[in-house]
């Protein structure tokens, strides 16, 4: 038992009225895309933006968060920021 | 003598197919539940159906009795009203409880408290758990080669990382692939998903006693299809704090 232990919350992502699906791809991909223009336009430090952040975490597999991150350094994302 | 109760101990605590299995695996989710009982359901009245249409071609081709009657007739407007009135209904009585079971089902993910990921690879599961901030867990599930086995543990089935999931908590389950298709499937949970490369598919449930569960991949997917099985292991709230807590990665 350690001193310093975080504390552990069970929240997690909620439901989103846009995706009631099974298919969420979308979901993963609209967060994913609304932090990066949220960045883009207050800057990374930007309180709000962390939300979208936690929301595409959640959602996106972590092999496809690897490859975009890679694409938007090098100005090849499909997606429009 | 020890080994032989530590084999049936190991078989008595696990949920896994075994040997010329007819029925269903015990259920650990409601929804799991529910579909035993609609399958009994549904059995029920098919075996009425059964003895009574079986019955009645028996007593009309052993001829000489009452039913033999029904040789020489050849229309009858009321038998035909009662005979498809009878089967609409009992179809109805089945397609009712069945849908309801359809959109129970649909409805899993929505109120979840634990997300996880899980991405098929030829020829192995990877898991992810994302819900804790700054503090991700990530890690890859193979099967353990039989040779490898230790006294009570399953052939093909066993693997070296579990799934580690809470007790009555509503579980979003999120799957995919990295390659080709795969199913992620867990019989004791009601759980059969698809993992389609570039898609992500939603599913959940609720497990709801403590214990472990067993599925195979079902999609076939390549040369190891049948070498990557997964295993879910369900521990108290309390435990699966600690064991996230106690995981750094
Ligand atoms: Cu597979």
């Amino acid at each position: 038992m350690s001193e310093e232990k975080e504390k552990i919350v069970l929240k997690t992502a909620p439901f989103d009225n846009r995706f009631p699906n099974t298919n969420q791809t979308k979901n993963c991909w609209q967060n994913y895309v609304d932090y990066q223009r949220c960045i883009k336009a207050k800057g990374e430090d930007f309180e709000a933006c962390q939300y979208f952040k936690r929301i595409y975490r959640i959602m996106c597999p972590n092999h496809w968060v690897e490859q975009w991150d890679e694409q938007v350094e090098n100005g090849t994302f499909a997606g429009r920021i | 003598m020890k080994d032989f109760i530590k084999n049936v101990y190991c078989s008595l605590i696990r949920d896994a197919n075994e040997p010329w299995q007819l029925g269903f695996q015990d259920a650990g989710s409601p929804v799991m539940e529910e579909i035993i009982m609609l399958h009994d359901q549904i059995l029920f009245i098919l075996t009425i159906i059964v003895g009574v249409v079986l019955w009645l071609i028996i007593r009309i081709l052993l001829g000489n009795n009452y039913y033999s009657y029904y040789w020489n007739k050849l229309d009858g407007s009321l038998i035909e009203v009662i005979w498809t009135l009878i089967p609409a209904f009992i179809l109805i009585l089945i397609a009712f409880p069945s849908l309801r079971l359809l959109y129970i089902m649909d409805e899993c993910g929505f109120s979840a408290n634990i997300t996880i990921k899980v991405t098929g690879h030829q020829w192995y599961w990877s898991y992810s758990y994302e819900d804790y901030g700054e503090k991700n867990i990530e890690f890859d599930s193979y099967m353990i080669p039989t040779a490898d086995l230790e006294l009570g543990d399953l052939r093909l089935l066993e693997v070296d990382n579990r799934l580690i999931l809470p007790v009555d908590t509503n579980v979003r389950v999120l799957i995919t692939a990295a390659d080709v298709l795969h199913s992620w499937t867990v019989p004791s949970l009601a759980v059969k998903m698809d993992a389609v490369p570039g898609r992500i598919n939603e599913t959940g449930f609720l497990i709801k006693r403590p214990g472990i569960f067993y599925g195979q991949c079902s999609e076939i997917c390549g040369a190891n299809h049948s070498f990557m099985p997964i295993v879910v292991e369900s521990v108290s709230l309390s435990k699966y704090i600690d064991w996230i807590g106690r995981e750094d990665l």
